[in-house]
This record gives structure tokens, sequence and C-alpha cells, in this order.
């Protein structure tokens, strides 16, 4: 199991769908709003997230017995920031809305509407992971975004800043990133 | 799954993407002629479906989602579970990834049984392990798969050489094909920062480490120090910009 990189986690959940609701689900899906007005954008520490409907397994041939799902399944992943259940704990209360609209399309998911039963319907449907990757495991969502408006900050220092004399370059750096002497 | 049918537009090159096909209560034939059950997704020489709705599908910005689940031999399972439980102790390995620089996360997972169903419905039984794939990255579908069959072969040979239907990475024209029956479309996919591929936050990271210890460095130089320092840190971060 892998379940972690630095300070990253992956969650993986697998849960059987209701055959006689996948339009239903897939339309939910496909109403969702994109980018940051996503409802996964509200938990501020994922990375990467996606829903999958599974409707079939592939069949290969040479020598493989067929698998055939009795009924589709909907594949949920996430990259996020920090432990598990902090981040189930932020899930189910920032996004609990599209999150119970999406997974009680699926099989055995409780009637109630408390967070905590979607954290524990969650919990009981994940998948471990095998090997789990990052090419910047120690990083988390808000540090990366810092660093990427600064980088776009200085980048445009420079530009500006190519024609000062020396005094006045030492005075704008200072001004834009700090430095002067306390 | 998502709508079918249209292209797909990355980083201006346009390409057009399928995913694999349900039978729907057809009897459908594998690449060797034998019959395979109903309800089952056809293998080779099939009419795969065009994909997708670029927005709605595996891209979000720069960012491309990639879902691919494949069958196993028997033996795969333990074989893989040593090879990553190695690299995930010794970090042996992980060099190779990190030379494939357009990947930001990535998994792999092996399902050897699926989640229950809840009572009263049985747990539904499979016949062989899946192996789960999953990628964040930046660039075309098309890129990402000859990158990865360039760079890392026998990785590649060694982590789906166990799959049903693998047929090694090289050349990469039945590579695609495999990848393309196997793979799933994203009905929803989020990033944080879908306007950043993986360099630019590699880079951005070390532009602020350093940045950050010029500042601490300068704060007592004066503007003729100040000058000099400056241009030696714009010509040692000047590929993080």
């Amino acid at each position: 199991m892998a379940n972690t990189a630095g300070q990253a986690t992956a969650l993986s959940v697998l849960s059987p769908i209701h055959p006689e609701r996948l339009e239903s689900l897939e339309a939910t899906l496909a109403a969702l709003p994109l980018g940051e007005r996503s409802p996964l954008a509200r938990v501020a520490t994922t990375h990467f997230a996606r829903w999958v409907v599974i409707g079939q397994l592939v069949y290969e041939g040479g020598g493989q017995k067929p698998d055939t799902l009795g009924s589709p399944y909907l594949l949920f992943t996430s990259n996020f920031d920090g432990p598990l259940d902090e981040y189930l704990e932020d899930l189910s209360q920032l996004s609990f809305r599209e999150a119970h609209a999406i997974w009680s399309h699926c099989i055995g998911f409780p009637k109630g509407k408390a967070p905590r039963q979607l954290i524990d319907y969650l919990m009981s449907h994940r998948v471990d992971t095998t090997m789990f990757y990052s090419a910047y495991p120690r990083t988390t969502v808000a540090q990366i975004r810092e660093s990427l408006a600064l980088r776009r900050r200085f980048g445009e220092f420079v530009t500006r800043s190519q024609a000062l004399d020396p005094s006045a370059l030492m005075r704008a750096f200072r001004s834009a990133f700090g430095g002067s002497p306390s | 799954m998502a709508a079918n049918g249209s292209n797909v537009t990355v980083d201006g090159a346009t390409t057009t993407r399928r995913r694999p096909r349900t039978a729907n209560g057809r009897s459908v034939r594998d690449a060797n002629g034998s019959a395979a059950p109903s309800g089952v997704i056809q293998s080779a020489g099939q009419d795969l479906l065009p994909v997708l709705n670029a927005a709605r599908g595996n891209v979000d910005g720069r960012a491309t989602a990639i879902t691919v689940l494949t069958p196993m031999r028997w033996w795969g399972p333990p074989l893989l579970r040593m090879l990553f439980g190695l690299t995930s102790l010794t970090g042996l390995g992980l060099g190779t990834l990190r030379r494939l620089s357009f990947i930001h996360y990535a998994r792999w997972t092996i399902i050897d049984r699926l989640p229950p169903k809840g009572s009263p419905a049985p747990r539904e039984r499979l016949n062989h392990s899946y192996l789960f794939f999953e990628s964040n990255f930046n660039g075309t579908w098309d890129q990402y798969i000859d990158a990865f069959a360039a760079v890392v072969p026998s990785r590649m040979r060694v982590i789906w050489g166990s799959s049903f239907g693998f047929p090694g990475p090289l050349p990469t024209g039945p590579f695609k094909e495999y990848i393309r029956r196997n793979e799933f479309v994203a009905n929803h996919y989020y990033t944080a920062y879908p306007e950043a591929t993986t360099t630019m936050v590699l880079s951005s990271l070390e532009l602020e480490a350093r940045l950050r210890e010029f500042i601490d460095r300068s704060a007592r130089m004066n503007a003729g120090e100040f000058k000099r320092a400056y241009d030696r840190l714009l010509t040692s971060v000047q590929r993080c910009l």
C-alpha cells in the first residue's frame, strides 16, 4: 500500500451504480461547473481529482476469462494535501450537496443526509493505492499557487526594471518583494 | 462516461481520442476470434468510438487525465506489489519517472476485488485482478504515450507485461490502440492550477527559494553591490522564468 507520497495523499473510491440511475448520474456529473467553480475546488487542498464512470470491463482475449460487471461503477480519485480524514471531512462539509447528489446514485448509499454517513460510505468503498507518485510530494496546493504567483510577479518586475539605474532598481525591488534592512 | 464523438484540442493540436465501447448485449469476438459474452467490451478490431468533449472530458487547462484499467494474469499482482513496494521503500525508479517531466501526479492500483454492494446484494466477483493506472500530466495524449514508450520502455514492459493484450510499448501504434481500448474518459476532471505545467510548478518552487534567499542576503547591500548580486541572480534563475 502506498496511499501517501510526502505530505500528499491518494484516494480512490469505487462504488456500484444503480444501473437504472446511470443516465441520471451522468447528467449530474455533466452539469457540474468546471474549473474554479467545480465543487472539488471548494476543498482547497485538492491538486487533481476526477469522477469516472466505469461502464464495463475490457475483454482482451488471449486466455482472459471475461469479467462482466453486474452494474456500472463510479470511480472517484483525488490527489490532495494532508491526511485522508481531514480531506473527507472537508469534502463532506464544503461540497456536501454535490457529493450527496452524485453518490446517492450508488448502491448501498445511506438514505440519511448526514455528512458523517457520506464519509463512512466513501471509507467503506475505498481502494488502496499500490504505488503513488508526485513530482512535488512535499508541496501543497497553497504553496504552489503562491509560488506561481511570485514567479509571474518577478517575471513582470524583470521586464519593467531593465532600464533602471542601481539605486532605482534596489528601491523598486525592495518595494515589490521586501528585504529592506530592518 | 461523457459524450462521444468530438475532438480534443490541447496546446493547439487537435487529436481524436477513442474510448472502449460496451457491446450492449451483442456477442462480440476478441482478436483471436473467441466469442466473448454479451455485456463485455470488445477487444481489438472493433469500431471504436471517437472521444471527446474536451471541456467535460480528460482536459482541464494544460492538464490531461488518463484513466486506464487492464485485466491482469495471475502472476501480475504479486510481481507488481513486490516491485512497487521496493520502489516506495527505496525510491528506486522514481528518478526515471521524474525524467518524464510532464507528470504531476500518477498512481497504480491493483484491484483484486470490488467494494461491497451492501446487504443483501453480494459483492461482485472478478475472474482477474485489474491494474488501474491514473495520470495527471501536461501536453497531449499522443505526446504522453510517445514519451512514456521512448523513455521507460523496459519499465512499462514490467508494469503492464502481465496485463492481457499488452502489445509492448514499441512500436507505439499498437500500444496506443491498446491504451485507447482500455481507457475511460473522466466525467468530471478538476485541477487546482490548470495554467501550470509540471515544469512551471517545479521552476516556480526553485525560483521562490532562490528569490527568498536573495532577499535575505541583499538586505544590507548598497546599490552597487545589489545590482551585481541581482544580475547574478537573474543569470542563475533564467531557466525558471
